[in-house]
């Protein structure tokens, strides 16, 4: 544990130091911002921009996140050669996975808080009776925790793979995730069989990312259960994140430097 | 750890990883698919118990539990799991008439955001907006591009490209199906701008029933609130003065949070058929819900009541000759009275679409010959109230009816229709949208 511990320390701070990520947490902020003063295009409906906008901002910052951490912290230690040193220390394969999972993870909770305080300020701002319920945190959580997938599918596709292909893999499965009802309908209604078995497939195989959207949920005032998201939804992303990380490793232990 | 033991335990956690998904994914589905009523906090055991009783009609398993409401104060909340079948259903027949139970605060029907049907998407122009649409999908800034595309929409319309209207407004429903003036709105444009347009009274209705089928169509998305609701009744009493249609969705409206006035509306709808008993029904209903505030209802019942309800009892009797005596003693007396109080005389509206309706159940009620010359008295009273106000729309339809059923189309002025259209419509087209050939162009005048 003590060995996770200590590169995930490692990835965190090397993660911080690197300024594409204030870009992103910059470009995070200008989202929130930009949806505060774009509200105004929405007369009488502000405060559901300011929700819609800002939340899909946060969705696709942690989603530039998991793609520029996870798609490039393995390849890139491959290729300078870095993973040796470390393997050639008392670090078993999969303490470095995990390590490097959480040390990137631990990054993504820091500019996700960051931007969380300007949200919940922007939400407090426009919503008419200034109350901030309780399901506006469970969606930013719900949203770090789709991160957290989004992340390990990173991790699991460089372990394999180059950067620029975990990237566009990642999106795609961003993509497929998002739309997952879509892709299901696809496979129950197409005419070809091959096309009906290749999107049940993908419905089945690639996480349901709407699990985790509490858009619509803040849109309509619908309350939200904290025992929902303890229960299922974080139960869901466990056994996402171990099932990746599992494959990443012993993709990870056969691959020869 | 052997190595081989570790790759077989990695292998087992993918493999169980794999199986656990199905359920975790399972209850995720019901947690979303969950109508929830949460009551006020001093709802009674009887009120959560009513609640209860309309799902278990429905099929449901209702349980209650505690639940915190919008305001954070402890209370109770019935919660009914939807099966399985019903989870990409819209969930609007579950909820329906929910708020008519005493004491509910809010209804929620469940924090699934229900499939757009693929088959919608294909309707879209994909020029147009389709890729937009599926953009906005994907990316997730559904509500951004609903607006941006909605303030295209604005734009077209008040540029003169009304016809572009309805795949934009679609695309904007689609994107923010909770963006209940998207609907409203696209409905007023066609049933009221567009079809005042028209260019010919059938493709006024056609575009009438467009603008109420898309209102329809939001309904499922926006079931909690009245304004849809209202909207089409509006159209059916304002419009089309479908007054029996107008007082069904103005019941539905009233059934969820909504102002004062939808009570009088379904009264004024019933008003004006007339159904006198329903209408009185419905001021009580408004003045008991409204009291003394509500001086429009008072009024209303104490006119109603000396003009036209010892009418409407001799009516509802089958006593037609009584009725009409009656109804025309009751009328002129309060004609004289306004009279003699220097007031303006009442609207005859009601009291024209009164004699219609008495001439129209006597000859209903009569055979053989007879029949046709009592239906010719209830054209002609129709008519007479048509003539006495054009807008008219309920008698004019009557007309209409009447005369395409006995075949007295020639008694119907050139032009006459019940859409709102001025019966010289056809007078300002070019001639080929008369339907008449386009006339020789004039030669070239020598030089």
């Amino acid at each position: 544990m003590q060995a996770v511990l200590a590169i995930a320390k490692a990835t965190y701070r090397e993660s911080i130091r690197q300024r594409v990520l204030l870009v992103v947490l910059l470009l995070g902020l200008l989202l929130i911002g930009v949806s505060v003063a774009f509200s105004y295009l929405s007369t009488g409906e502000e405060f559901r921009f300011v929700v819609d906008f800002g939340l899909t901002g946060f969705i696709l910052i942690g989603l530039g996140l998991a793609v520029i951490l996870g798609g490039f912290m393995i390849p890139t230690e491959i290729d300078r050669r870095i993973v040796f040193t470390v393997l050639t220390k008392p670090v078993s394969r999969a303490q470095y996975l995990w390590g490097k999972l959480l040390g990137a993870a631990l990054t993504i909770l820091v500019v996700d808080v960051l931007m969380g305080v300007a949200f919940v300020a922007a939400y407090y701002w426009k919503q008419p009776q200034h109350n901030v319920p309780l399901a506006l945190y469970l969606a930013l959580v719900a949203v770090f925790l789709q991160t957290l997938i989004l992340l390990a599918t990173a991790v699991f596709l460089s372990t394999i793979s180059s950067s620029a292909f975990t990237v566009i893999a990642t999106g795609f499965v961003y993509i497929v995730g998002s739309v997952n009802k879509y892709v299901t309908q696809l496979s129950q209604r197409g005419d070809s069989v091959l096309l009906k078995t290749v999107f049940g497939v993908l419905a089945k195989v690639i996480p349901n990312f709407q699990n985790f959207d509490l858009r619509q949920a803040l849109l309509t005032s619908t309350p939200v259960d904290l025992g929902h998201l303890a229960g299922p939804v974080l139960g869901y992303t466990v056994v996402y994140v171990a099932m990746l990380m599992a494959l990443a490793w012993l993709l990870f232990n056969e691959r020869e430097f | 750890m052997n190595s081989s033991v570790t790759k077989r335990l990695a292998w087992v956690l993918v493999v169980a990883a794999v199986a656990l998904q199905f359920p975790l994914q399972e209850s995720i589905d019901r947690y979303r698919n969950t109508i929830r009523v949460i009551m006020y906090p001093d709802a009674r055991d009887t009120d959560i118990a009513q609640a209860q009783a309309r799902f278990t009609e429905l099929g449901l398993q209702p349980k209650v539990v505690s639940a915190r409401g919008a305001d954070g104060r402890p209370t109770k909340a019935v919660l009914a799991p939807l099966p399985r079948a019903e989870w990409s259903a819209t969930h609007e027949k579950y909820i329906r008439g929910l708020h008519s139970v005493p004491r509910v605060n809010q209804v929620v029907a469940g924090i699934n955001e229900q499939g757009i049907p693929l088959d919608q998407v294909q309707q879209l122009n994909i020029q147009d907006v389709g890729i937009i649409v599926m953009a906005a999908l994907i990316g997730g800034f559904r509500k951004s591009a609903a607006n941006v595309l909605w303030l295209q929409n604005e734009e077209n319309w008040h540029s003169g490209k009304g016809y572009r209207t309805i795949p934009l407004a679609r695309a904007v429903t689609m994107l923010d199906p909770n963006f209940v003036d998207a609907w409203v709105l696209t409905c007023w444009h066609l049933a009221y701008n567009m079809s005042v347009e028209a260019k010919s009274p059938d493709e006024a209705a056609s575009l009438i029933a467009q603008g109420l089928k898309f209102a329809e169509e939001g309904i499922p998305w926006n079931s909690t609130t009245y304004e849809i609701y209202q909207e089409i009744g509006w159209t059916y009493y304002d419009k089309l003065q479908n007054y029996e249609r107008a007082a069904e969705y103005m019941k539905q409206a009233i059934e969820h949070r909504h102002p004062t006035y939808l009570e009088r509306m379904i009264a004024h709808s019933y008003e004006r058929l007339p159904e006198i008993d329903k209408a009185l029904k419905w001021y009580h209903v408004s003045q008991q819900k409204y009291g003394e505030a509500d001086q429009t209802a008072r009024g209303a019942i104490e006119t109603i009541t000396e003009r036209y309800l010892n009418a409407w009892q001799l009516f509802r009797r089958g006593d037609y000759d009584g009725a009409e005596r009656q109804l025309e003693s009751d009328w002129t007396a309060a004609c004289e009275r306004c009279s003699r109080a220097g007031r303006t005389l009442p609207s005859s509206t009601i009291y024209l679409h009164f004699r219609a309706r008495i001439a129209e159940a006597r000859a209903s009620a009569a055979k053989g010959g007879e029949r046709a010359k009592l239906y010719e008295q209830a054209f002609s009273a129709w008519m007479a109230a048509a003539k006495e106000n054009p807008s008219d729309r309920l008698a004019r339809r009557r007309v209409l009816t009447l005369a395409d059923n006995f075949g007295w189309k020639d008694r119907v002025p050139k032009g006459y229709n019940d859409v709102g259209l001025p019966e010289n419509w056809a007078k300002d087209l070019a001639p080929e949208q008369r339907g008449r050939s386009k006339p020789a162009p004039a030669p070239a005048k020598k030089s």
